[in-house]
């Protein structure tokens, strides 16, 4: 009996051992500030957001021992400076592989419903198990990094408090990050204030300032983005979130290299199909497209003007393919690109709380 | 005898653990679907499909999706408001828990009321068809709304025997003067399922364009976002969809 006491002692020494430097599972639920013109975020159940949990996601986003050499994070691809891209046209991996899109800004991501240019993954978690073992990218295996992960102390413990386990796996990484990916909402651009003045959505003291700055030629590059007759813009970028959940064929090639959405489906109707992206922030994220084909704003808007392909799979949306574009003259190029300039969201691409932990 | 009381405490707590048991034998409701089926005259409308017209134009479509409103008998509400997505969702339109005895009569409309039609479409919670994440590009903006009914394709007018599907049809229905109400006497409800029964409703893309009294060319009539110059098409549009709907 006293052997099976002893016993019974020693389990529980272990069990407790496993607990290091005091540390509690205590999660704190984190309130997401919801700017007042956007819509409410769906939370998964199985991913509530905590303090804990937003503080590791930020922790692990910076974390180069995520790739094989211990050379890359997801900030090198999503840098805050660029808007949480990068500036170049494909993104250089572990060994200076290159990858074959265009890195995408991580913009507003609790409210979309599709990730990836091409859509393959449907949530955010299932997003995030993508990058790491993947060749082009920081190709290491999940197993690996979350061997190396597991020694560090700082991570086991606030993976304990975070989730109450120190036992870390890629869904628990995954869950981590996009919690603090959910925390990243860009909603304090010039044209957050057009669209809640325009909208009827109350003013604040500063934000009348800011409407009053807001120059004709901003507005009238806004009226040619909403105009049939304009730059027709709307369908596919709309709302507060300047985008609407859709692949679509924009007309860039009337042949093409990368099936894009098709691939996914298996559908040949989808091919040459992406994912309709936000335009927020739209001046910092360049170089533009699926493939970064377009170095500038300036050659994007020549395209929807003059430069659209015709293809079996083209979006009927794109009214004036048959004639090329849209046909802006110089004054509508010069406005709309003013417009665009108005979703630059300096205070998100600042946000303290969007920076590594130690600069 | 020690070991024997520790034993039975166990037992005990074991058992206890299955009392709060939810009761399996609790009965379903009784559930309700509605759908819309697409044809295209007597054929089951596939997007993508190729279909010829009575001009000998081939079409095809791409998009179909519209709001269904007010949906009810009398007092008894069905939905007050579901979005049909053909793409994304098939024939599904909504379903409720109900009994069939309750709708054997039907009136909805096509659209969405003014006074929501022009509230913040961040406003909604996140179920809600209104909601401008679930809405997406059925939103217009603020002043015009939402788009009550989408149909969009793209057409072949040139009889070569070459598929050249380079014409597009755009018609974007809206504004608050475009609601259209529907009531139909007869709802036929089919038992589907233990508890679960549905009603079918029929819309003729068809009967939209090749219209007896108010037949639409596409050639030149392809484009409606419901602006002021384009009053007749869009009116041709909504009253042609709306009397394409019929009960199956």
């Amino acid at each position: 009996m006293n052997r099976l006491l002893f016993l019974l002692f020693v389990v529980i020494l272990f069990a407790n051992s496993c607990v290091k430097d005091n540390v509690a599972h205590e999660p704190t639920p984190y309130t997401l500030a919801i700017p007042s013109h956007f819509p409410s975020m769906q939370i998964p159940a199985d991913n509530p957001m905590t303090v804990e949990g937003v503080l590791l996601g930020r922790m692990l986003f910076y974390e180069k021992k995520l790739s094989l050499d211990n050379s890359i994070s997801c900030a090198s691809c999503h840098a805050p400076a660029n808007s949480f891209t990068d500036n170049v046209v494909f993104s250089e991996g572990v060994n200076g592989t290159l990858g074959n899109r265009n890195s995408m800004p991580l913009i507003n991501l609790g409210w979309q419903t599709s990730y990836f240019w091409d859509g393959r993954a449907k949530t955010l978690e299932e997003q995030i198990l993508e990058p790491v073992p993947n060749p082009v990218e920081m190709h290491q295996s999940w197993k690996d990094a979350t061997v190396k992960l597991m020694k560090d102390k700082a991570y086991t413990n606030q993976f304990y408090r975070a989730f109450g386990t120190n036992k870390i796996d890629s869904n628990l990484v995954a869950k981590a990050l996009a919690q603090f990916l959910r925390t990243m909402i860009s909603s304090t651009s010039k044209f957050d204030v057009m669209y809640k003045f325009e909208n009827g959505v109350a003013l604040t003291t500063a934000e009348q300032a800011i409407k009053n700055s807001v120059t004709p030629e901003e507005w009238a590059g806004y009226d040619s983005f909403k105009s049939l007759n304009g730059a027709d813009c709307f369908h596919c970028h709309n709302g507060p979130l300047m985008h609407v959940n859709k692949f679509s064929n924009n007309g860039l090639d009337p042949v093409f290299s990368d099936l894009g959405r098709g691939a996914v489906t298996g559908n040949s109707n989808d091919n040459g199909k992406f994912k309709v992206p936000t335009l927020r922030n739209i001046a910092l994220t360049a170089p533009y497209m699926h493939d970064g084909r377009f170095a500038t704003l300036d050659e994007v808007i020549e395209h929807y003007s003059s430069g659209v392909h015709q293809s079996p799979t083209i979006d009927p949306l794109m009214e004036f393919a048959n004639q090329g574009g849209v046909q802006l003259d110089q004054n509508q190029k010069a406005y709309l690109k003013a417009f665009l300039l108005t979703l630059t969201d300096m205070n998100f691409v600042t946000n303290p709380n969007f920076q590594p932990l130690h600069q | 005898m020690k070991l024997f009381s520790t034993f039975a405490i166990l037992l005990l707590m074991l058992v206890s653990c299955g009392k709060d048991k939810p009761n399996e034998s609790v009965e379903k409701s009784d559930q309700l679907a509605l759908q819309f089926v697409p044809f295209f005259a007597n054929d089951t409308l596939h997007l993508d499909s190729t279909y010829q017209l009575d001009s000998g134009d081939n079409i095809r479509f791409s998009e179909l999706k519209f709001f269904v409103s007010s949906c009810k008998n009398g007092a008894l509400n069905f939905t007050p408001i579901s979005l049909f997505d053909y793409r994304t969702a098939g024939y599904k339109l909504a379903t409720i828990d109900g009994k069939a005895s309750d709708f054997a009569q039907l009136s909805f409309e096509l659209g969405v009321p003014t006074n929501w039609n022009h509230a913040d479409p961040s406003s909604w919670s996140n179920s809600s068809p209104l909601n401008i994440t679930n809405a997406g590009d059925m939103y217009w903006g603020w002043n015009p709304g939402y788009i009550f009914l989408k149909i969009e394709a793209k057409a072949d007018t040139i009889p070569d025997g070459i598929d050249l599907f380079d014409h597009f049809i755009t018609y974007h229905i809206g504004t608050d003067a475009a609601i259209s109400a529907l009531n139909f006497a007869q709802i036929n409800w089919s038992p589907i399922q233990n508890k679960l029964s549905k009603a079918n409703f029929k819309c003729d893309l068809k009967e939209v364009l090749d219209n007896t009294l108010h037949p639409i060319n596409i050639r030149n009539e392809n484009t409606t976002h419901s602006g002021s110059g384009e009053a007749e098409l869009t009116e041709k549009v909504r009253v042609n969809f709306s009397s394409s709907i019929t009960p199956l």
